[in-house]
């Protein structure tokens, strides 16, 4: 009887992993099919007019995003999981802090946008603009690397802290030289997926950064990304084919973010051996 | 023979429950000293005492005092850098930083401000010399230390403890997690070491207690119940307590 | 508490126990001899005994030191009935030795005659004196037991003394003085190892200054 039941319940997972693989690689497929063929190199031209609707501009201004809102986050990030894994351990202002992180990673990105466009937007005067997305992404991605840089801290094996002051160093030499270092891996890969929600993220970033085209000159510039960018081909409904072909290209850059990511997590993975 | 180290009526507290209940042992230079007992029964917290590593736990308090070399090493002029410089601490699970074999050697002496390239090199080859694995690494020194096996890890680490030259080096169980042969080639090194180093380790292997020390401290309950000879000590103890353990008889 | 070494001991404790009485069986096979009964054939088939219970013995002890690697009072118990089985084989090839000594002398008398009888007894005695020390460890007893060496001592010297001057006086039987002479050295020896055995309980259970006032 038992051996019937466990033949059945194998065969439903085995189905439901399979129409799970049916589903991603159908989606991923899709987009890729519908979108690789409409690439054309007006696409890729420096300057954008209405006429080629070149999403080159969008992808610089989406890696000016990155950069921008990594600066921003990074800094911040690691150094409150120094302080939570190093220095202060527990306490009531660990507790706070932990439980406004895990609330703010449950915000839904439209409210992160409207935030920032009440905040940086009018309130700091930013208008739409780079810095006003980029401050917001950062607030969006700060919770996810903190958490990923405390996790790489924790993992650390508790003897390497040890034997640095065993052997003369004083706190600060050994957070920077030695757990700094060998938690890089795991801080890196956690900075990867932050870059990923960056290029993914649309609705905070249209209500922050804007829609208006073109290459963002200064800071203060709007700046439109890719996500943006083929929301507003698709609403305007005028270029629907170029709007595929960002979509492939959003696609495709997002696995290349998730490959390396998980590159990453394999090699920390081999060292804690 | 000079005392290296040595605690008057030592006490320690972790909060309320008292873990060292009055520790008085002096501690002769170039020789090795096992420390023995039940687990639980606070040898390395006695250990870790001697190198001040027990100021990273909370709530931690100490009564008594600790002399190396016949100064208080708690006194307000005393430094933890360099009493950690001249006393060496060896852990039970070898942990070698994730640099290359060169780097783990190397950071200690840099920590304590040996920039030199030529002298750094000097030291480190001395290191893994007097820790019997220059001949296994030489060729490999900027390759990673994760590669290296159980028993040349722990080696590693016995020479990154070198690196510093200290004059005491303190061991808590540093055979416990390895093979025989690994732990054979160990004592040997122990032994060799001797001559140049006052050597403390945390066993809970009698036989291993017997092999190499020159005198034993046995601990039970966070008291120091017998400390003398070792050979004397495991053929006619002077305490009851000291008999029940060493003979198996006791729980 | 009662551990598996402190059963394996005991175990050890019989074994020995019953090596003694073998031994003892084998002296009292020499004082009768020299009384006339005759009871030398059994002394072969005993002697054999003897050493195979011996070499078990021996065998046992060694298996104890493997596996439990004893420290303090297990060691010193070990050592000191190693020593004893020791002992005890000895004896026991000496009163095969002295036996087969026997074989060679047309009578016993001139044995009886230099006082070998007294000084048999004696042997027995001590012997009997030393394994209940063992088996008690006892070492007042023990001390005294080793002292009585010098008894057996005095009772060789007197014997040799006695024969010479049954050499050099020609009497009948002074051919076989050469042999006599080696057989009152066995029965020596035989308080030698019971001395010994004595010993080893001092060794064993005595403090410091008792095993250091013995030379």
């Amino acid at each position: 009887m038992k051996k019937w039941k466990s033949k059945i319940i194998g065969g439903v997972l085995r189905v439901s992993a399979f129409v799970v693989l049916l589903i991603l690689a159908g989606i991923i497929l899709y987009v890729l099919i519908l979108g690789i063929p409409q690439l054309k190199p007006s696409l890729f031209q420096w300057k954008y007019n209405s006429e080629n609707v070149s999403m080159m501009p969008a992808i610089i201004n989406t890696l000016l995003m990155i950069v921008l809102s990594l600066i921003i986050a990074i800094p911040l990030g690691l150094g409150a999981a120094i302080f939570l894994t190093q220095y202060k351990k527990d306490g009531v202002v660990v507790k706070v802090i932990r439980m406004t992180s895990e609330t703010l990673s449950g915000i839904p990105s439209i409210v992160y946008g409207l935030f920032g466009n009440i905040f940086f937007s009018t309130f700091c005067g930013l208008g739409y603009s780079l810095l006003s997305g980029a401050l917001t992404m950062a607030i969006m991605i700060l919770p996810l690397i903190m958490r990923t840089s405390e996790e790489a801290f924790l993992a650390l094996s508790k003897g390497l802290e040890e034997s640095s002051l065993a052997l003369g160093a004083g706190k600060l030499r050994t957070i920077s030289k030695v757990l700094l270092p060998s938690a890089m891996p795991g801080i890196i890969s956690g900075i990867i997926l932050g870059m990923g929600r960056v290029l993914g993220e649309s609705a905070a970033l249209i209500y922050t950064a804007g829609t208006a085209t073109g290459l963002a000159e200064s800071l203060l510039s709007p700046a439109r990304t890719l996500s943006v960018h083929m929301y507003a081909l698709t609403s305007e409904g005028l270029h629907m084919e170029e709007a595929r072909a960002v979509a492939a290209v959003l696609m495709a850059l997002v696995l290349i973010v998730n490959f390396i990511s998980n590159r990453l997590g394999k090699m920390v993975g081999g060292k804690n051996e | 023979m000079s005392e290296k180290m040595k605690t008057e009526n030592l006490h320690l507290f972790y909060g309320e429950k008292e873990a060292l209940k009055g520790i008085d042992i002096s501690i002769g230079e170039k020789q090795i000293v096992s420390l023995i007992g039940p687990s639980g029964c606070g040898k390395s917290t006695f250990l870790r005492c001697l190198n001040r590593m027990n100021d990273l736990i909370k709530d931690c308090r100490i009564e008594g005092k600790i002399y190396y070399n016949g100064l208080d090493i708690y006194a307000p002029s005393s430094d933890t850098a360099t009493l950690r410089k001249n006393v060496g601490m060896v852990f039970q699970k070898p942990n070698p930083f994730p640099f290359s074999i060169f780097e783990n050697i190397a950071y200690g002496p840099k920590t304590h401000g040996l920039r030199n390239k030529v002298k750094l090199q000097e030291t480190v080859e001395k290191a893994l010399s007097e820790a019997g694995l220059w001949d296994e690494v030489k060729d490999r020194l900027n390759s990673s230390a994760m590669g290296l096996s159980g028993g040349q890890m722990q080696r590693l680490c016995i020479a990154r403890a070198l690196a510093v030259e200290p004059d005491v080096l303190l061991l808590d169980e540093p055979t416990s997690a390895l093979d025989p042969i690994s732990t054979e080639k160990i004592e040997e090194l122990l032994l060799t070491l001797k001559d140049r180093y006052t050597i403390v380790i945390v066993t809970h292997n009698m036989q291993q207690a017997l092999r190499i020390s020159d005198m034993t401290a046995f601990f039970l309950l966070g008291e120091m119940v017998e400390y003398g000879e070792t050979t004397k000590m495991f053929y006619s103890p002077q305490d009851k307590r000291t008999e029940d353990y060493i003979t198996g008889r006791f729980g | 508490m009662k551990t598996r070494i402190d059963e394996e001991l005991d175990k050890l404790d019989l074994g020995t126990m019953s090596l003694s009485t073998l031994v003892e069986e084998a002296l009292g096979i020499i004082t009768s001899s020299l009384n006339n009964s005759y009871g030398k054939a059994r002394i072969g088939e005993i002697a054999q005994e003897i050493e195979e219970k011996g070499k078990s013995l021996e065998g046992s002890c060694i298996n104890l030191l493997l596996k439990f690697h004893p420290v303090a009072r297990d060691l010193k118990r070990i050592s000191s009935t190693l020593c004893t089985i020791r002992d005890l084989c000895r004896i026991g090839d000496n009163s095969l030795d002295f036996c087969e000594m026997l074989d060679y002398l047309s009578s016993p008398e001139i044995c009886k005659e230099i006082g070998l009888l007294d000084m048999a007894l004696n042997v027995k005695k001590m012997l009997s004196d030393a394994i209940s020390c063992f088996m008690s460890k006892d070492t007042e007893k023990a001390k005294s037991v080793e002292a009585y060496d010098d008894v057996i001592d005095k009772c060789f010297s007197e014997a040799r003394k006695k024969l010479y001057s049954v050499i050099r006086s020609g009497k009948d039987g002074y051919e076989e003085a050469a042999d006599v002479v080696i057989g009152a050295k066995y029965l020596e020896r035989m308080g030698d190892h019971a001395a010994s055995i004595a010993h080893s309980v001092i060794e064993e259970c005595g403090t410091v200054e008792d095993s250091k006032s013995e030379g």
